[in-house]
């Protein structure tokens, strides 16, 4: 079913229907949340939050746009809100995430949830002008036109701001490697 | 000249023009250092994937959906419009009727006044307009039987004035 048909759907007062942009959507809103958060009880609870305002602004929502893209950028300023509200919500303790078997060593495992918690603090300590931008087209899918129109920015800065976003945590990254 | 770092990273995002991305394959044929330069951007994307996207969300659609249906927009919409007219409405019904109890009599008394005096000034302006027409009328017959006695008086004199007026001649010739 498309998003669009979904979204007119809700318009038409079926509320259930929004429970299937909510089941497609949720690890996008979480994703961007949890790199802004940190604590995934928080993320969590800013997930709900963004698709209660979601559904609340349904009828706001253009469709010439994605909702991927639409969603995300209510969740970008959702977090935004939120950290400026209580700034406690940027320096929360997170949990380690968990690693399903995969078959893998013990120390390739160990290497890789290292490797991971770093490259998630790194990206957590992104502005959130970089950081969303760069989650949209990375776990989104999105493209740089997409990323545009959704955050009310000229492409050139979305392709500035990924660009500038990646090459700082490439730097990073090659002075972790280095260090290790 | 070597290809630029954002050029690369546009590359491999499928970002750039046909041409530019024909020019860039060919440079990476035979730059060594820009192919190298290839390699770690293409080993950063890799670490990207890494990153943690199939979080465990059990359950959240639920709870999504019963905060929406709990706050459903309408219902204090309608309670907000309805809740201050009616209490407003029985607040001035309650008034109205206290008021009603305590100036019931004063009420009775102010109406029967009312009503006498309409009827009495009724009565007296009929009387009134009676008594106007029939003197009117006393006038006009005044009036018509003057007019008769006027035409009276005019044959008379005008008979009176020939017959004079015949006599002196008469009496002239004599």
């Amino acid at each position: 079913m498309e998003d669009k048909a979904v979204v007119e759907m809700c318009l038409k007062g079926d509320t259930d229907a929004f429970k299937y942009l909510v089941a497609k959507y949720k690890k996008l809103v979480y994703s961007i949340a949890f790199r802004f958060l940190k604590d995934p009880y928080l993320a969590e609870d800013i997930t709900q939050e963004v698709f209660f305002k979601a559904y609340r602004k349904l009828d706001m929502y253009d469709t010439s746009m994605k909702f991927s893209a639409w969603i995300g950028r209510i969740t970008h300023n959702t977090c935004i809100d939120a950290i400026r509200k209580d700034k406690n919500y940027s320096v929360a303790a997170s949990e380690d995430p968990i690693i399903e078997d995969t078959g893998e060593s013990a120390d390739e495992i160990v290497v890789k949830k290292e490797k991971k918690q770093w490259l998630e603090e790194q990206i957590r300590q992104l502005k959130p002008g970089y950081k969303t931008p760069l989650l949209l087209f990375h776990q989104a899918g999105l493209s740089y036109e997409e990323i545009a129109k959704s955050m009310n920015v000229p492409l050139s800065i979305v392709k500035n701001r990924i660009y500038r976003a990646r090459k700082m945590l490439k730097e990073k990254m090659a002075e972790y490697y280095k260090e290790a | 000249m070597h290809v630029k770092e954002k050029d690369i990273s546009l590359f491999l995002d499928n970002s750039v023009s046909p041409r530019k991305r024909k020019m860039i394959e060919e440079h990476f044929a035979v730059c060594p250092k820009c192919k190298e330069k290839l390699t770690r951007w293409q080993s950063f994307y890799s670490s990207l994937e890494l990153l943690e996207y199939d979080f465990e969300l059990d359950g959240l659609e639920d709870r999504v959906m019963r905060k929406i249906k709990s706050h459903q927009p309408n219902q204090p919409v309608y309670k907000g419009i309805y809740r201050i007219p009616v209490t407003a409405v029985l607040f001035v019904s309650f008034i109205v009727f206290v008021l009603n109890l305590i100036f019931e009599p004063v009420f009775n008394r102010l109406g029967d006044f009312c009503r006498n005096t309409m009827t009495l000034m009724l009565d007296e302006g009929l009387e009134l307009i009676n008594t106007a027409k029939w003197e009117a009328v006393d006038i006009i017959e005044m009036l018509k039987s003057l007019e008769m006695t006027g035409l009276a008086a005019c044959i008379i004199l005008i008979a009176g004035g020939v017959y004079f007026t015949a006599n002196r001649k008469s009496v002239r010739k004599a």
